[in-house]
């Protein structure tokens, strides 16, 4: 313990720059790299492609030579022992957590839409220079640090490899497998085969997949009751029973309000004086409520209406009114006929967190056509090919056993 | 039925457990035996855990989507830790500011009642939910704990009365909660491969959840390399604890967060 204190002292008595290089001088060069980051993005006001294959493997097959040639020629130079040491990763830690707080603060451009690029690149912080500059800072050091451990190996180094390669690996095929990441949408319409698919910019894109929508599913929750404001047009949102779902036979009080759901229909239809059961498309859900207080009784037909259908509210005075919100989808679904170009055929269901899988594709539900709800006609799928995955997960299941090791090896060990 | 009605009863049978738990630590007889105390602390829990599993039951879904739902799960895990940490390191001052922190959550949730809500949007139902967010709410819980522990180790320092004890306890504590909250992370990604099609999209709520990350990283990294120095390293923790507390109520209403999938909404 006492050596500890001595290191400290010697570190506090140590000129800048003499070496070992420590916290002053790491931060130094990231505050350097920073600067020169924020340079370049001023001078060359680029936002930075991914790079698609083969140039990616090129790149990620270089960084990964110069690491080891690093380490296996210039092991004991000092800016290697400096560059794998604790101060150089701390300082880079720092450096991506720098970004990735202007990142998290700020508007991003693909993230929220309508924000302008600026000067700085703090409105697109994942392709501007600075945040480059950081990722190989960073990788940099947790790859010689990485490799110091793994050479000679040892098996009581297992956790730290684990976490440290793991994250190695995750990040370096995630950063370079973002260029080979293929995303696109498909619009499809019932009965209407579509070999093409729209990539983000809206560009159609011949695909090997055909997909045919036979029918798309919708299952909603019963509709809510809410208290409304019509004067501003907002909703009551605060108490327990602010936002009730409606349960035939229920009641319950709500500001001063005693509110009995007599009776409710999923599907109905307005004719006359009441709701009717329907069984036709853009039936709406509606509610027969009894509603009881110091200066009203009364028993009203309300409902949310649909696209083809008005919307009804109860006016409880000239402020208040309960109105029925639109049903929240439970689950939704397409079922689809799928068409693979070597002649497979194929019949399936996408649904939600269901992904489907053919020909190194992933294909998710997406969305529909909120206006029509459950009676939509069109579905959107997304297909997604990412041939890193296997790298990238490989690297996260690392860091999950990783993540089991600290939990009951961590503390006292050296990792 | 809505079960929140029954939330108060729960609330204030745990509240007076743990009062109880803390009363008994005052008395002077009864002050060295931990049996009662233990007894009290556990018999407040359970009644959180029988709330919280009812809820569930009445729900029909997890109940861990709104911001009252997940203080819920504080109110249960805090407790926990505290216990825990109680039976294994005696320390009376943690168990009690656990309770007390569970208390302020219960208080908290009572004042402001959850809105009554069964929906769960498609999205998230997954095998993947539960997991995830009990691994990231008991981790939250831990971290919270080792930078009270970091905080009270600062003020010890300055009183000049500062134990090599408390870095430790501090220590063991991150490390399990670091633990755990790669894990919440990790299972987020793989989650959100199945649910949105890409396991990382940097959406705010990743990006401070990765700040949180790196934060305690770094606190990691710096009492590896000098674990004599006590200040700057619970100087960290205890700063690392800011950028959490950010990621899970600051997020909300921050400019980037407009389009986040995360916003946790009342309603």
């Amino acid at each position: 313990m006492r050596v500890v204190n001595f290191e400290n002292h010697k570190v506090t008595k140590k000129k800048l720059w003499q070496y070992p290089w420590d916290y002053k001088e790491s931060f130094i060069v990231a505050a350097g790299l920073l600067l020169t980051g924020y340079l370049l993005q001023i001078t060359t006001r680029t936002s930075i492609k991914a790079v698609s294959s083969p140039v990616n493997y090129i790149i990620g097959g270089l960084f990964i030579v110069m690491l080891l040639l690093l380490h296996f020629t210039s092991r004991t130079h000092p800016w290697v022992k400096w560059l794998r040491s604790v101060p150089a990763s701390v300082s880079a830690i720092v450096l991506v957590l720098i970004q990735a707080v202007i990142m998290g603060t700020l508007p991003q451009q693909n993230f929220v839409e309508g924000v302008e690029p600026d000067l700085f690149g703090f409105s697109f912080v994942l392709t501007s220079w600075p945040f480059i500059i950081a990722q190989l800072y960073f990788l940099t050091t947790l790859g010689l640090a990485t490799l110091n451990r793994m050479t000679p190996w040892q098996w009581k180094n297992w956790g730290f490899v684990l976490n440290h390669l793991g994250l190695f690996i995750a990040m370096t095929a995630g950063i370079l497998g973002s260029g080979d990441l293929q995303r696109y949408t498909m619009k499809l319409y019932e009965n209407q085969l579509v070999w093409g698919a729209e990539n983000e910019e809206g560009v159609m894109i011949p695909m090997p997949i055909a997909f045919e929508l036979t029918s798309f599913e919708m299952e909603t929750f019963t509709p809510k009751l809410a208290l409304a404001n019509i004067t501003n047009n907002s909703i009551e949102t605060k108490g327990v029973n602010a936002l009730r779902m409606i349960n035939k036979g229920e009641s319950y009080d709500y500001k001063g309000y005693k509110i009995k759901i007599v009776d409710y229909i999923e599907n109905s239809k307005f004719t006359g004086n009441g709701y009717f059961p329907v069984n036709e498309e853009g039936a709406t859900p509606s509610a027969l409520i009894e509603v009881r207080s110091a200066t009203i009784d009364t028993t009203a037909w309300i409902s949310c209406g649909s696209f083809a259908t008005e919307y009804s509210y109860l006016q409880l005075n000239n402020k208040e009114a309960i109105v029925m919100l639109q049903p929240e989808a439970k689950k939704y679904s397409s079922h689809v006929n799928v068409f693979v170009k070597d002649g497979k055929n194929d019949k399936t269901v996408i649904e939600v967190n269901k992904p489907y899988k053919v020909d190194g594709w992933k294909v998710y539900q997406l969305s529909y056509d909120e206006k029509f709800g459950k009676w939509s006609k069109l579905s959107v799928i997304e297909l997604v090919r990412d041939p890193w995955l296997p790298i990238v997960y490989s690297g996260i299941f690392m860091m999950i056993i990783g993540a089991l090791y600290l939990i009951f090896k961590g503390r006292g060990t050296v990792i | 039925m809505n079960y929140w009605i029954y939330f108060s009863h729960y609330a204030f049978f745990a509240i007076i457990c743990w009062a109880i738990c803390m009363l008994f630590q005052i008395i002077k007889i009864k002050r060295d035996k931990t049996l009662p105390i233990i007894l009290f602390a556990v018999l407040g829990g359970f009644s959180m855990i029988a709330f919280t599993y009812n809820l569930w039951q009445n729900l029909g879904r997890p109940p861990m989507r709104t911001l009252g739902e997940t203080r819920l799960w504080y109110a249960l895990f805090l407790p926990i830790i505290g216990i825990v940490t109680f039976i294994r390191w005696k320390y009376k001052w943690l168990l009690n500011y656990s309770l007390v922190m569970a208390t302020v959550f219960l208080v908290i949730n009572y004042l402001n009642p959850d809105t009554y809500n069964k929906a769960l949007m498609p999205a998230l139902q997954s095998v993947w939910f539960v997991p995830h967010v009990l691994v990231y709410i008991f981790s939250y819980a831990l971290l919270a704990a080792s930078s009270i522990v970091a905080c009270y180790g600062l003020f010890e320092y300055y009183r000049g009365t500062y134990k090599n004890t408390i870095l430790q306890l501090a220590n063991n504590l991150v490390y399990v909660g670091f633990g755990f909250l790669s894990l919440g992370l990790l299972f987020g990604a793989l989650w959100a491969k199945e649910a949105w099609g890409h396991y990382w999209t940097w959406d705010p709520k990743e990006t401070w959840a990765m700040l949180t990350w790196l934060g305690y990283l770094i606190y990691i990294h710096i009492h590896y390399r000098y674990p004599e120095s006590v200040k700057p390293v619970l100087i960290t923790l205890a700063l690392a604890f800011v950028v959490l507390l950010l990621c899970w109520f600051g997020v909300n209403y921050m400019p980037s967060a407009a389009q986040s999938v995360h916003t946790y909404t009342n309603a």
